[in-house]
């Protein structure tokens, strides 16, 4: 019995003779919350509540019809589609077609009053506002059959879809795509425009000489002045008595040009331990720096476009960050979305980087927004937005028995919602909300509105040591919305996305 | 908060109790599953769930822990510990050491088995302080020197030497009931 074993065999009166009082182990807020969620969930004192939310609309539906016959008909071997015979004045009939321009469903939409709650933490105060909101029906179709979503593909990718960039690690992209065993510590952004390779970048670590370095890309934003790539370098301190240091990790900005040229690369060190870069804004003529300064602070940088530090600023919002997924230029400041170890918060920066606000939106049973895009046009803002439902974990192994059985539970627990919010104030003055999709990726035209969603289309999952590790594939679906939130249509880009949770 | 409030309030408000006793040995159940799932690759929301499988399981069992055979923090780590076992059963067979460690058992073992772990008791009690919260913040939390000096405000290598003395002490005290 090793050293470490020696103390599993005691009773926990025996184990109460030798732990201090005082005896215990410090663990993040964030991972703390997450116990304690799962442990509610796990004793049954969480009950997936959703399932009413989800449902009930398209019951609704069906009952205001006066009808309540819903038909599902075949339209292929793995689509259906459908039809609610029947219609009532408040639910209208949108088309929605898929790559094969035979295969045409039908979306439902109607308008609802939603309630959305906006807590601002600068004040500690939360208004729930009801919003006039368009609701998507449901769209059904067959869980893809397994063969299908393994051949189909979800690289993933930054960017838009005339210029996409991908990021590789381990692999030279010399000739599309060989490996090369003496590149394998490289990181390689690629720059493809409609399946041609443009150029590759590569990024080299520090890995064969400085084992003890390493390096990573977390990010590539494209700009008027090329590709901004974004990644962070860890360097291990030396453990003496006087430092009990950790790793010191210190972010960098690379600039690309558009013919793929390397041209200049700043490092972030303003004297602190960490200095994580989270996210880069363009501001035509230069780049703002948002980034994360021992973690609790938020650095914002603005830098010409020859990477020369031109203005340089710190405020602490009062958490813990961990990533800033999205940024966008304000008329006089920015706006940020940051991760932290207490959910998603906004941030409005000034244009010196000092905080303005911080807030939040959730739905008004307190099920926290996941934001995925942020676009400012005119004095709107639009987040692109998903809330997960939770369930009882003892459900999901009760229930897991295959995987199509978890994919039901998936799409019955996930809604996303565009709030179109005022740039101003915050507040949501409209909605769209959708069932049983993710949000993704959001354009605003002159037109309206172009909205990626994302549909469960399979989950594979590893029931394993009392938790589901489940790849959920989505297929993605371009919704197209008038200047009023009326769909428009919803088209099959038969692309797929990969999203992975644990359950 | 006491064990006896604590036991009061789960009972009272289940939610309330697990998210008291989450914020209060969440961190402590986490490290001792930690440390026994260590080098496998169990990553860190595989052992999340188990530390709040164990929360739960607490909460779940409530009426057959007795305070009086143990605390609360004591019993949670007991039951992270069979908890992090299984999981290491599931998934690697386990050595005849760590079975009969964690295996029940038997009446014929009994006395010995208290022996045992009267002797294990004893020499850990007799390190005295710091070495003894040292050694099991080293082996039962699987705390690194860095923060084990950190939090005991002392320097790594004073650490280290306590480390490397209370081991062979250890080692020498237990010598004729590790063979």
């Amino acid at each position: 019995m090793s050293n470490k074993d020696f103390f599993d065999i005691l009773t926990p009166r025996e184990l109460d003779e030798i732990l201090p009082d005082d005896f215990d182990a410090s663990l993040s807020k964030a991972a703390l919350k997450r116990i304690e969620k799962k442990a509610l969930r796990s004793a049954g004192l969480k009950a997936p509540k959703l399932r009413l939310t989800v449902i009930l609309p398209a019951a609704c539906i069906a009952l205001a019809a006066g009808v309540g016959l819903l038909a599902l008909s075949a339209i292929s071997k793995n689509r259906i589609g459908v039809e609610y015979v029947g219609s009532s004045s408040a639910v209208s009939e949108n088309s929605m077609t898929s790559g094969d321009e035979s295969i045409v469903q039908t979306v439902k939409t109607k308008h609802s009053d939603r309630e959305i709650s906006f807590i601002d933490f600068t004040d500690g105060t939360t208004r729930s506002d009801k919003v006039k909101c368009t609701e998507l029906s449901e769209f059904y179709t067959d869980f893809d059959k397994a063969e299908e979503l393994m051949n189909s593909d979800t690289e993933p990718y930054y960017g838009n879809d005339d210029t996409l960039y991908y990021v590789d690690k381990g692999y030279a992209a010399d000739n599309n795509n060989v490996t090369d065993d003496k590149s394998w510590n490289n990181y390689v952004i690629v720059c493809k425009q409609q399946d041609e390779i443009l150029w590759t970048v590569k990024f080299p670590t520090l890995g064969k000489d400085r084992g003890d370095d390493e390096l990573s890309i977390e990010l590539v934003k494209e700009t008027d002045a090329g590709a901004a790539v974004i990644g962070q370098v860890t360097h291990w301190n030396e453990v003496t008595e006087s430092s009990l240091s950790h790793s010191s990790v210190h972010g960098f900005v690379t600039r690309i040009d558009k013919d793929g040229n390397k041209l200049w690369t700043h490092n972030f060190d303003h004297g602190f331990n960490d200095e994580y870069v989270l996210n880069v804004v363009d501001n035509g003529t230069s780049w703002t720096v948002i980034s994360a300064c021992d973690e609790y602070n938020i650095c914002v940088t603005k830098l010409d476009l020859n990477g020369n530090e031109l203005k340089f600023a710190i405020s602490e919002p009062g958490f813990k960050i961990l990533h800033a997924d999205n940024a966008v230029k304000l008329d006089n400041g920015y706006l940020v979305q940051l991760s932290t170890d207490e959910g998603t918060r906004l941030v409005r920066l000034s244009d010196d980087g000092d905080i303005v606000d911080v807030f939040a939106y959730r739905e008004s049973d307190g099920y926290d927004y996941t934001i995925t895009d942020i676009v400012k046009s005119g004095d709107k803002i639009y987040l692109s937005a998903y809330y997960e439902i939770p369930y009882p974990e003892n459900s999901v192994s009760s229930y897991a028995e295959s995987a199509n059985q978890l994919t039901s539970m998936l799409v019955e627990s996930t809604a996303a919602v565009l709030l179109i919010c005022d740039a101003d104030s915050g507040q949501v003055t409209s909605c769209v909300w959708a069932p049983a999709v993710y949000s993704r990726r959001l354009e605003i035209t002159d037109s309206g509105i172009i909205w990626d969603i994302e549909k469960i289309s399979g989950v594979s999952f590893f029931p394993y040591a009392d938790s589901f590790n489940t790849s959920i594939k989505c297929r993605v679906y371009r919704c197209t919305f008038d200047n009023n939130n009326e769909l428009i249509n919803c088209e099959d880009t038969g692309k797929y996305n990969m999203v992975y949770k644990v359950v | 908060m006491t064990d006896a409030q604590l036991f009061d309030l789960i009972r009272k408000d289940a939610g309330k109790g697990i998210a008291a006793i989450t914020r209060e040995y969440g961190g402590l159940v986490y490290a001792v599953i930690s440390r026994k799932l260590s080098g496998t690759h169990v990553d860190k929301s595989e052992i999340e769930t188990c530390a709040a499988d164990t929360i739960s399981e607490f909460y779940l069992d409530l009426d057959k822990f007795d305070l009086n055979k143990g605390s609360i923090k004591a019993w949670l780590c007991t039951i992270a510990v069979h908890n992090a076992v299984d999981i290491l059963r599931r998934n690697m067979p386990l050595s005849l050491d760590e079975e009969k460690a964690v295996s029940e058992h038997s009446p014929e073992n009994e006395f010995e088995d208290r022996e045992m772990r009267r002797t294990v008791l004893d020499a850990v009690k007799s390190l005295g302080e710091p070495d003894r919260e040292i050694i099991l913040r080293k082996y039962y939390l699987g705390e690194s020197s860095v923060k084990i000096a950190a939090r005991l405000k002392m320097t790594v290598s004073n650490v280290d030497t306590r480390t490397s003395r209370a081991v062979e002490k250890l080692r020498h005290d237990l010598e004729d009931w590790r063979k």
